[in-house]
Protein backbone atom coordinates (compact mmCIF):
# COMPACT_ATOMS: atom_id res chain seq x y z
CA UNK A 1 0.00 0.00 0.00
CA UNK A 2 2.83 2.35 0.89
CA UNK A 3 4.67 1.50 -2.35
CA UNK A 4 1.60 2.14 -4.40
CA UNK A 5 1.16 5.55 -2.86
CA UNK A 6 4.73 6.61 -3.72
CA UNK A 7 4.41 5.52 -7.34
CA UNK A 8 1.14 7.38 -7.56
CA UNK A 9 2.83 10.43 -6.21
CA UNK A 10 5.65 10.24 -8.77
CA UNK A 11 3.19 10.04 -11.60
CA UNK A 12 1.65 13.23 -10.41
CA UNK A 13 5.00 14.91 -10.24
CA UNK A 14 5.40 17.62 -12.83
CA UNK A 15 8.99 16.55 -13.56
CA UNK A 16 7.75 13.66 -15.68
CA UNK A 17 6.83 16.15 -18.41
CA UNK A 18 9.34 17.70 -20.77
CA UNK A 19 9.48 21.49 -20.76
CA UNK A 20 7.79 22.70 -23.90
CA UNK A 21 5.13 19.97 -23.93
CA UNK A 22 1.49 20.72 -23.61
CA UNK A 23 0.81 19.64 -20.03
CA UNK A 24 -2.77 18.78 -19.08
CA UNK A 25 -4.41 20.62 -16.23
CA UNK A 26 -3.36 19.13 -12.91
CA UNK A 27 -4.38 19.42 -9.34
CA UNK A 28 -1.52 21.88 -8.96
CA UNK A 29 0.29 24.57 -10.93
CA UNK A 30 3.06 23.44 -13.25
CA UNK A 31 6.00 25.45 -14.47
CA UNK A 32 8.74 23.67 -16.38
CA UNK A 33 11.68 25.35 -18.06
CA UNK A 34 14.54 24.11 -20.18
CA UNK A 35 16.65 25.27 -23.12
CA UNK A 36 18.38 23.99 -26.22
CA UNK A 37 21.64 24.01 -24.19
CA UNK A 38 23.90 25.74 -26.72
CA UNK A 39 27.60 26.24 -26.20
CA UNK A 40 28.01 30.00 -25.99
CA UNK A 41 31.42 31.57 -26.28
CA UNK A 42 31.72 35.32 -26.71
CA UNK A 43 34.83 37.36 -27.37
CA UNK A 44 35.95 40.96 -27.46
CA UNK A 45 37.90 41.46 -30.64
CA UNK A 46 39.17 43.92 -33.21
CA UNK A 47 41.74 43.66 -35.97
CA UNK A 48 41.86 47.36 -36.84
CA UNK A 49 44.28 49.64 -35.02
CA UNK A 50 42.32 52.49 -33.48
CA UNK A 51 39.02 50.66 -33.11
CA UNK A 52 37.61 49.49 -29.80
CA UNK A 53 36.99 45.78 -29.39
CA UNK A 54 33.59 45.11 -30.93
CA UNK A 55 30.63 44.46 -28.70
CA UNK A 56 29.71 40.80 -28.92
CA UNK A 57 26.15 39.49 -29.26
CA UNK A 58 24.74 35.99 -29.25
CA UNK A 59 21.25 34.69 -30.01
CA UNK A 60 21.81 30.93 -29.88
CA UNK A 61 19.75 30.27 -26.77
CA UNK A 62 16.09 29.24 -26.94
CA UNK A 63 14.26 28.84 -23.65
CA UNK A 64 11.25 26.55 -23.72
CA UNK A 65 8.65 26.01 -21.09
CA UNK A 66 5.36 24.49 -20.10
CA UNK A 67 2.96 26.19 -17.75
CA UNK A 68 -0.44 25.10 -16.63
CA UNK A 69 -2.72 26.09 -13.80
CA UNK A 70 -4.45 24.13 -11.16
CA UNK A 71 -8.05 23.84 -12.19
CA UNK A 72 -9.94 25.86 -9.63
CA UNK A 73 -13.08 25.60 -11.69
CA UNK A 74 -13.25 29.29 -12.44
CA UNK A 75 -11.57 31.79 -14.71
CA UNK A 76 -8.04 32.80 -13.85
CA UNK A 77 -5.44 35.15 -15.19
CA UNK A 78 -1.86 34.04 -15.64
CA UNK A 79 0.94 36.04 -14.16
CA UNK A 80 3.81 33.64 -14.59
CA UNK A 81 7.27 34.98 -15.30
CA UNK A 82 10.63 33.96 -16.66
CA UNK A 83 13.41 35.61 -14.73
CA UNK A 84 17.18 35.45 -15.09
CA UNK A 85 20.19 36.08 -12.91
CA UNK A 86 23.89 35.27 -12.67
CA UNK A 87 24.40 32.31 -10.34
CA UNK A 88 28.09 31.61 -10.92
CA UNK A 89 31.04 33.66 -12.08
CA UNK A 90 31.46 37.40 -12.46
CA UNK A 91 31.04 39.60 -15.53
CA UNK A 92 34.51 41.05 -16.27
CA UNK A 93 35.21 44.48 -14.85
CA UNK A 94 34.50 47.32 -17.24
CA UNK A 95 31.91 45.31 -19.16
CA UNK A 96 28.15 44.85 -19.10
CA UNK A 97 26.20 41.71 -19.98
CA UNK A 98 22.61 42.25 -21.09
CA UNK A 99 19.71 40.05 -22.08
CA UNK A 100 16.49 40.53 -24.00
CA UNK A 101 13.92 37.95 -25.02
CA UNK A 102 12.08 37.74 -28.31
CA UNK A 103 8.39 36.78 -28.24
CA UNK A 104 7.90 33.02 -28.20
CA UNK A 105 8.16 31.27 -31.54
CA UNK A 106 4.80 30.31 -33.00
CA UNK A 107 5.58 27.08 -34.88
CA UNK A 108 4.89 24.56 -32.12
CA UNK A 109 3.59 26.72 -29.30
CA UNK A 110 0.18 27.41 -27.84
CA UNK A 111 -1.60 29.26 -25.06
CA UNK A 112 -0.82 32.50 -23.27
CA UNK A 113 2.90 32.81 -23.89
CA UNK A 114 3.45 36.08 -22.10
CA UNK A 115 5.17 39.31 -23.04
CA UNK A 116 8.92 39.92 -23.15
CA UNK A 117 10.32 42.94 -21.32
CA UNK A 118 11.07 45.48 -24.05
CA UNK A 119 14.32 46.92 -22.66
CA UNK A 120 17.38 44.67 -22.25
CA UNK A 121 18.10 43.87 -18.63
CA UNK A 122 21.62 44.19 -17.26
CA UNK A 123 22.27 40.76 -15.81
CA UNK A 124 23.28 40.66 -12.16
CA UNK A 125 23.06 38.32 -9.22
CA UNK A 126 19.53 39.60 -8.58
CA UNK A 127 16.67 37.86 -10.38
CA UNK A 128 14.98 40.10 -12.97
CA UNK A 129 11.94 39.36 -15.12
CA UNK A 130 12.47 38.97 -18.84
CA UNK A 131 9.02 37.62 -19.79
CA UNK A 132 5.85 38.36 -17.83
CA UNK A 133 2.12 37.59 -17.96
CA UNK A 134 2.61 33.94 -18.79
CA UNK A 135 -0.60 31.93 -18.61
CA UNK A 136 -1.25 28.31 -19.43
CA UNK A 137 0.97 27.62 -22.41
CA UNK A 138 3.62 25.50 -24.03
CA UNK A 139 6.44 26.51 -26.37
CA UNK A 140 7.22 23.32 -28.26
CA UNK A 141 10.24 21.16 -27.59
CA UNK A 142 12.48 21.62 -30.64
CA UNK A 143 15.86 23.35 -30.43
CA UNK A 144 14.51 26.50 -32.06
CA UNK A 145 11.19 26.54 -30.22
CA UNK A 146 10.58 28.95 -27.40
CA UNK A 147 11.87 32.36 -26.45
CA UNK A 148 15.00 33.32 -28.38
CA UNK A 149 17.35 35.10 -26.02
CA UNK A 150 19.81 37.72 -27.24
CA UNK A 151 22.82 38.45 -25.07
CA UNK A 152 24.97 41.53 -25.58
CA UNK A 153 28.35 41.99 -24.00
CA UNK A 154 30.06 45.34 -24.25
CA UNK A 155 32.32 47.73 -22.39
CA UNK A 156 30.91 50.58 -20.35
CA UNK A 157 34.32 51.60 -19.00
CA UNK A 158 37.09 50.71 -21.42
CA UNK A 159 40.06 51.46 -19.21
CA UNK A 160 38.82 48.93 -16.66
CA UNK A 161 38.95 46.06 -19.15
CA UNK A 162 41.68 43.49 -18.74
CA UNK A 163 42.46 40.53 -20.92
CA UNK A 164 41.00 37.42 -19.31
CA UNK A 165 38.92 34.33 -19.87
CA UNK A 166 36.03 33.66 -17.57
CA UNK A 167 32.91 31.55 -17.26
CA UNK A 168 29.55 32.71 -16.00
CA UNK A 169 26.33 30.82 -15.44
CA UNK A 170 22.92 32.35 -16.02
CA UNK A 171 19.96 30.69 -14.32
CA UNK A 172 16.48 31.05 -15.80
CA UNK A 173 13.55 30.56 -13.47
CA UNK A 174 9.92 30.07 -14.36
CA UNK A 175 7.53 31.14 -11.66
CA UNK A 176 3.91 30.24 -12.16
CA UNK A 177 1.29 32.04 -10.15
CA UNK A 178 -2.34 31.83 -11.18
CA UNK A 179 -5.17 33.67 -9.54
CA UNK B 1 -0.04 3.22 14.19
CA UNK B 2 -0.15 2.06 10.58
CA UNK B 3 -2.87 4.60 9.92
CA UNK B 4 -0.73 7.40 11.32
CA UNK B 5 2.19 6.43 9.02
CA UNK B 6 -0.09 6.28 6.01
CA UNK B 7 -1.64 9.64 6.73
CA UNK B 8 1.82 11.09 7.29
CA UNK B 9 3.10 9.74 3.96
CA UNK B 10 0.08 11.08 2.15
CA UNK B 11 0.71 14.47 3.69
CA UNK B 12 4.39 14.47 2.75
CA UNK B 13 3.97 13.29 -0.84
CA UNK B 14 0.91 15.20 -1.92
CA UNK B 15 0.95 18.37 0.14
CA UNK B 16 3.77 20.19 -1.68
CA UNK B 17 1.85 20.05 -4.93
CA UNK B 18 -1.64 20.52 -3.67
CA UNK B 19 -1.21 23.57 -1.52
CA UNK B 20 1.51 25.33 -3.46
CA UNK B 21 0.28 28.39 -5.23
CA UNK B 22 3.54 28.61 -7.17
CA UNK B 23 5.72 26.06 -8.88
CA UNK B 24 9.19 27.20 -9.86
CA UNK B 25 11.72 25.48 -11.97
CA UNK B 26 15.15 26.46 -13.21
CA UNK B 27 17.40 26.02 -16.22
CA UNK B 28 21.02 27.13 -16.45
CA UNK B 29 23.24 28.21 -19.34
CA UNK B 30 27.00 28.63 -19.16
CA UNK B 31 28.94 31.27 -21.09
CA UNK B 32 32.62 31.49 -21.86
CA UNK B 33 33.63 35.14 -22.01
CA UNK B 34 36.98 35.94 -23.57
CA UNK B 35 38.90 39.19 -23.64
CA UNK B 36 42.16 38.56 -25.51
CA UNK B 37 45.16 40.85 -25.16
CA UNK B 38 45.24 43.36 -28.03
CA UNK B 39 48.16 45.42 -29.37
CA UNK B 40 47.48 47.03 -32.76
CA UNK B 41 49.12 50.05 -34.37
CA UNK B 42 48.80 51.82 -37.71
CA UNK B 43 49.61 55.10 -39.42
CA UNK B 44 47.17 57.63 -40.78
CA UNK B 45 49.05 60.10 -42.96
CA UNK B 46 47.75 63.40 -44.31
CA UNK B 47 48.63 64.10 -47.96
CA UNK B 48 51.11 61.22 -48.21
CA UNK B 49 53.30 63.11 -50.67
CA UNK B 50 56.50 63.36 -48.72
CA UNK B 51 56.39 60.44 -46.34
CA UNK B 52 56.05 57.27 -48.34
CA UNK B 53 56.13 53.56 -47.96
CA UNK B 54 54.12 53.44 -44.78
CA UNK B 55 53.24 49.85 -44.19
CA UNK B 56 52.54 47.28 -41.54
CA UNK B 57 55.29 44.82 -40.66
CA UNK B 58 53.04 43.05 -38.23
CA UNK B 59 49.77 43.94 -36.53
CA UNK B 60 51.77 45.53 -33.70
CA UNK B 61 54.48 47.09 -35.86
CA UNK B 62 54.46 49.70 -38.66
CA UNK B 63 57.25 51.31 -40.63
CA UNK B 64 57.45 54.49 -42.67
CA UNK B 65 60.16 55.85 -44.90
CA UNK B 66 60.91 59.54 -44.61
CA UNK B 67 61.81 61.38 -47.78
CA UNK B 68 62.17 64.93 -46.49
CA UNK B 69 61.62 67.05 -43.40
CA UNK B 70 58.53 67.18 -41.22
CA UNK B 71 56.02 68.43 -43.76
CA UNK B 72 53.42 65.71 -43.79
CA UNK B 73 51.46 64.90 -40.71
CA UNK B 74 51.48 61.35 -39.49
CA UNK B 75 49.01 60.13 -36.88
CA UNK B 76 49.50 56.99 -34.84
CA UNK B 77 46.27 55.02 -34.35
CA UNK B 78 46.38 52.22 -31.82
CA UNK B 79 44.23 49.74 -29.92
CA UNK B 80 45.23 48.04 -26.72
CA UNK B 81 43.85 45.61 -24.17
CA UNK B 82 46.24 44.65 -21.40
CA UNK B 83 46.12 42.02 -18.71
CA UNK B 84 45.65 43.12 -15.14
CA UNK B 85 48.74 44.82 -13.75
CA UNK B 86 50.37 45.17 -17.16
CA UNK B 87 50.69 47.95 -19.71
CA UNK B 88 51.63 48.40 -23.34
CA UNK B 89 54.09 50.91 -24.71
CA UNK B 90 55.01 52.22 -28.14
CA UNK B 91 58.63 52.42 -29.18
CA UNK B 92 60.31 54.04 -32.19
CA UNK B 93 63.62 53.21 -33.87
CA UNK B 94 65.49 53.74 -37.12
CA UNK B 95 64.97 50.47 -38.92
CA UNK B 96 66.51 51.21 -42.33
CA UNK B 97 69.21 53.60 -43.61
CA UNK B 98 71.79 55.45 -41.60
CA UNK B 99 72.29 59.05 -40.60
CA UNK B 100 75.56 60.95 -41.14
CA UNK B 101 77.30 61.50 -37.84
CA UNK B 102 76.53 65.22 -37.80
CA UNK B 103 72.80 64.77 -38.42
CA UNK B 104 70.20 64.03 -35.79
CA UNK B 105 66.60 63.10 -36.40
CA UNK B 106 63.98 63.81 -33.74
CA UNK B 107 60.38 62.79 -33.50
CA UNK B 108 57.85 64.71 -31.44
CA UNK B 109 54.69 62.94 -30.33
CA UNK B 110 51.64 64.94 -29.30
CA UNK B 111 49.04 63.92 -26.70
CA UNK B 112 46.12 61.82 -27.89
CA UNK B 113 43.56 63.83 -29.84
CA UNK B 114 40.71 62.60 -27.63
CA UNK B 115 38.50 60.68 -30.03
CA UNK B 116 38.90 57.26 -28.42
CA UNK B 117 38.44 55.89 -24.93
CA UNK B 118 40.33 54.20 -22.13
CA UNK B 119 43.83 54.59 -20.76
CA UNK B 120 45.69 55.99 -23.76
CA UNK B 121 49.09 56.25 -22.10
CA UNK B 122 51.60 59.06 -21.72
CA UNK B 123 53.54 60.45 -24.70
CA UNK B 124 57.14 61.20 -23.77
CA UNK B 125 57.15 64.26 -26.02
CA UNK B 126 60.38 64.13 -27.97
CA UNK B 127 63.04 61.53 -28.62
CA UNK B 128 66.23 61.56 -30.66
CA UNK B 129 65.79 58.57 -32.91
CA UNK B 130 68.33 55.82 -32.78
CA UNK B 131 68.76 52.33 -34.14
CA UNK B 132 67.47 50.70 -30.98
CA UNK B 133 63.82 51.11 -29.85
CA UNK B 134 63.08 53.88 -27.39
CA UNK B 135 59.82 54.53 -25.56
CA UNK B 136 57.58 57.03 -27.29
CA UNK B 137 54.25 56.44 -25.48
CA UNK B 138 54.28 54.64 -22.13
CA UNK B 139 51.74 53.22 -19.66
CA UNK B 140 49.14 52.39 -22.28
CA UNK B 141 46.28 50.50 -20.68
CA UNK B 142 43.13 49.23 -22.37
CA UNK B 143 42.14 51.82 -24.93
CA UNK B 144 41.55 52.80 -28.55
CA UNK B 145 42.28 56.05 -30.37
CA UNK B 146 39.83 56.03 -33.24
CA UNK B 147 40.97 55.53 -36.82
CA UNK B 148 42.22 57.96 -39.42
CA UNK B 149 43.92 61.34 -39.45
CA UNK B 150 43.34 63.65 -36.50
CA UNK B 151 42.85 60.57 -34.31
CA UNK B 152 45.45 59.25 -31.92
CA UNK B 153 48.85 60.91 -31.56
CA UNK B 154 50.46 63.26 -34.08
CA UNK B 155 54.10 62.66 -35.06
CA UNK B 156 56.42 65.43 -36.20
CA UNK B 157 59.93 64.81 -37.48
CA UNK B 158 62.62 67.40 -37.07
CA UNK B 159 66.07 67.27 -38.66
CA UNK B 160 68.96 68.72 -36.73
CA UNK B 161 71.82 70.22 -38.76
CA UNK B 162 70.13 69.76 -42.14
CA UNK B 163 72.48 72.24 -43.87
CA UNK B 164 75.33 69.79 -43.95
CA UNK B 165 73.16 67.05 -45.29
CA UNK B 166 70.80 67.33 -48.23
CA UNK B 167 68.56 64.55 -47.19
CA UNK B 168 66.44 64.72 -50.33
CA UNK B 169 69.47 64.05 -52.55
CA UNK B 170 70.62 61.26 -50.33
CA UNK B 171 67.17 59.76 -50.57
CA UNK B 172 67.36 59.90 -54.35
CA UNK B 173 70.60 58.02 -54.12
CA UNK B 174 68.85 55.23 -52.36
CA UNK B 175 69.52 56.00 -48.75
CA UNK B 176 66.08 56.41 -47.24
CA UNK B 177 65.57 56.52 -43.54
CA UNK B 178 62.83 54.31 -42.21
CA UNK B 179 61.33 54.52 -38.76
CA UNK B 180 59.53 51.59 -37.14
CA UNK B 181 56.92 51.99 -34.43
CA UNK B 182 56.07 49.00 -32.25
CA UNK B 183 53.35 48.53 -29.66
CA UNK B 184 54.20 45.81 -27.20
CA UNK B 185 53.51 44.65 -23.66
CA UNK B 186 55.67 45.32 -20.67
Amino acid sequence: MITALIIFSNKLNAQTYVAGDSVPTQNYNVGLIDSNHPYIGMQFNTTTAGLGASPATNSDLFVRLSATARNYGHAYSGSGTISACITAGTVPQGTVFTLISAPCTTTNSGGSLGTPITTPIILSTTDQNIVTNIGTCYTGTNDTDGYQMTFSWYSDNYKQIHSQNTTITITFTITVAFH
Amino acid sequence: MKKVILVGLLFLTLTPHVVKSQNSNKSTVTFELKIPPIALINFAVENQQIISHSFAIASNQVEQTITKTNIDKTWLNYSSIVKSGSSNYITANISSGSLPSDVDLYVFVSPDAGFGAGSLGTPVGEIKLNYYPQNLIINIGSCYTGTGTNKGCLLNYVWDNPKSYDYFINYLHGKPISITYTITAH
